[in-house]
């Protein structure tokens, strides 16, 4: 029997080994992603006018010459601006109010019992069903778009900050309080952190929403944004506009969930942070 | 009357919760300043509820619960709680952690800097500070968490199982730490555990909880290992198993007189 142990490869060339691999995993992913977006493009290109009608799915030599005007000629840029400001300020209002009686009612039990039947309630309507009393209420324009995204980011919000602060550990809020904490304390360092979770869960789940909100109120009864895009477009027969539109929004929709998912990523680091040792 | 040696005491006591019957009656209890009290018991004796009577999280039904010769009324911000469960706040760091109820008491940044590093060295987890709680072992939460239970100088500080979760080793070592660092504070401590080595290791003096229900102290022990004890060979030694013989003897008797009222 020997007495000395073989040496395993020394730990820094396994971590090279293991970038390496990784980043070579990256790669042949993106090129699936890459080829696939590319055969899905040069089918729709053959296919169209061939197999389908073109007025139905246009193809994609005029769909991106369009988009290509409205980015020069700026036309992208006002609608877009016009759907994120109204989708940012909605989120603000629904997610801020969210929060507040999410927090009040996940603390005081007798008021969550009245109140919380009656939101869930409210919450199983079809909140785009809304948009014609919205319209009565606010009339068409922006204010629409921003009613129309904060009532849907104000329940996944309150939802998510309701269970979040009454989830939290009774042993915590104890300990802290033994500790010398004021109630203050127990908000501020256990509760609200402990929802934290949760709200940034409803908050990846908000801004999309919103964006869709705001859309769905432009095409509706909007005067610009992406959304009026749309259904301008498809009112006009003008399908090659209609899939620019829509392709805007695909683009947006992921940069926008990417955003999220990077914001999000250092408040919640702790969650990762699972025994290391 | 309440001597003046005595930090918490507890005379004549009934609790129990809800409608229920009491889980426990007619308990009589003090801890003197600077001892190592255990309450030794089967699961689900009463002796967990003990330790919240003093956190002041519970109220008695019957009786006096007094620390530092004052009822209790609402928490008591006098004691250290370490609980079974892992109360670290897993979004701060360690060292954060520590420090908490430092902050929470005002106390200046110099100090809490101070005294925080003072518990890291002593409590060796110095290379540890910055590391969320997800990021320790086992036995580092556990010191992290003595760490914090002592910081503040409670008074009194109350151990629920805390090292019930742990492996045979690393619970010989927080035994060590343990006794090591309350007998150097002069710190109070009333412990909970259901393991009699653990409890003949570690204390001055152990009760025995069990009878009933409703059920109380049912025998008292005063360990003669004295103040300084090497807890490396005392368990190997004939004096040690004597005694663990005691209070197995005292366990079996309690819960013997399961059922029969105590």
């Amino acid at each position: 029997m020997t007495d000395t142990l073989v040496e395993s490869r020394p730990i820094e060339q396994r971590r090279v080994a293991l970038r390496r691999t990784a980043r070579r995993h990256r790669v042949t992913v993106l090129g699936v992603q890459v080829l696939v977006i590319a055969a899905v493009l040069v089918a729709w290109e053959l296919l169209s006018g061939r197999v389908v009608q073109e007025l139905l799915v246009s193809r994609p030599s005029d769909v991106f010459p369009t988009l290509w005007g409205w980015v020069t000629d700026g036309t992208l840029l006002q609608n877009a601006a016009v759907t994120f400001r109204t989708a940012g300020i909605g989120l603000l209002c629904g997610g801020v109010l969210g929060i507040l009686v999410g927090v009040v009612l996940g603390q005081a039990k007798t008021l969550a019992e009245i109140f919380e039947p009656m939101i869930t309630a409210l919450y199983t309507m079809p909140k785009h069903a809304l948009i014609p009393l919205f319209i009565m209420w606010v009339g068409i324009g922006s204010a629409l778009g921003v009613v129309t995204a904060a009532v849907i980011v104000f329940f996944l919000v309150f939802f998510n900050t309701f269970f979040g602060i009454r989830e939290v550990r009774p042993s915590l809020v104890n300990s802290v309080r033994i500790m010398g904490g004021s109630e203050i304390d127990v908000m501020l360092r256990v509760r609200l952190p402990s929802a934290l979770i949760w709200v940034v869960a409803a908050l990846k789940l908000a801004v999309p929403q919103a964006v869709v909100g705001v859309v769905v109120a432009e095409m509706l009864a909007g005067d610009s944004g992406l959304g009026y895009l749309v259904a301008r477009n498809a009112g006009l027969f003008n399908s090659a506009g209609t899939f620019a539109a829509l392709i805007v929004l695909l683009i947006a929709g992921f940069l926008i969930d990417r955003l999220m998912s990077w914001v999000t990523r250092k408040p919640l680091e702790w969650k990762n942070s699972n025994s290391a040792m | 009357m309440t001597g003046q040696g005595t930090i918490f005491e507890v005379r004549d006591l009934a609790i129990g919760f809800g409608e229920r019957d009491d889980i426990l009656r007619g308990v009589d209890l003090t801890i003197a300043r600077g001892e190592f009290l255990t309450l030794l018991g089967p699961s689900g004796c009463g002796k967990t509820t003990i330790l919240n009577l003093a956190a002041g999280l519970l109220r008695p039904r019957a009786g006096h619960v007094r620390f530092a010769g004052e009822p209790i009324n609402g928490v008591n911000r006098n004691v250290g709680y370490m609980t079974q469960d892992d109360t670290l706040l897993p979004w701060q760091t360690v060292q954060a952690n520590i420090g908490l109820p430092l902050r929470m008491r005002k106390v200046g940044k110099a100090e809490v800097a101070s005294r925080v590093g003072r518990y890291l060295e002593m409590l060796d987890l110095g290379h540890a500070a910055n590391l969320l709680p997800g990021q320790l072992s086992g036995g580092m939460r556990r010191r992290a968490l003595l760490a914090r239970s002592m910081i503040y100088e409670p008074k009194l500080l109350l151990m629920d199982e805390p090292f019930a979760a742990l492996d045979a080793q690393m619970r010989h070592q927080m035994h060590i730490e343990l006794r090591d660092t309350v007998k150097r504070a002069g710190q109070t401590v009333m412990f909970v555990t259901h393991d009699i080595t653990e409890a003949a290791k570690i204390s001055d003096r152990v009760l025995i909880v069990g009878g009933g229900p409703p059920g109380g102290i049912v025998a008292e022990y005063r360990l003669p290992f004295g103040e300084e004890r090497d807890l490396d060979t005392l368990r190997f030694t004939d004096e040690f198993a004597r005694v663990e013989q005691q209070l197995n003897r005292g366990l079996l008797d309690a819960r013997s007189r399961k059922g029969n009222g105590s």
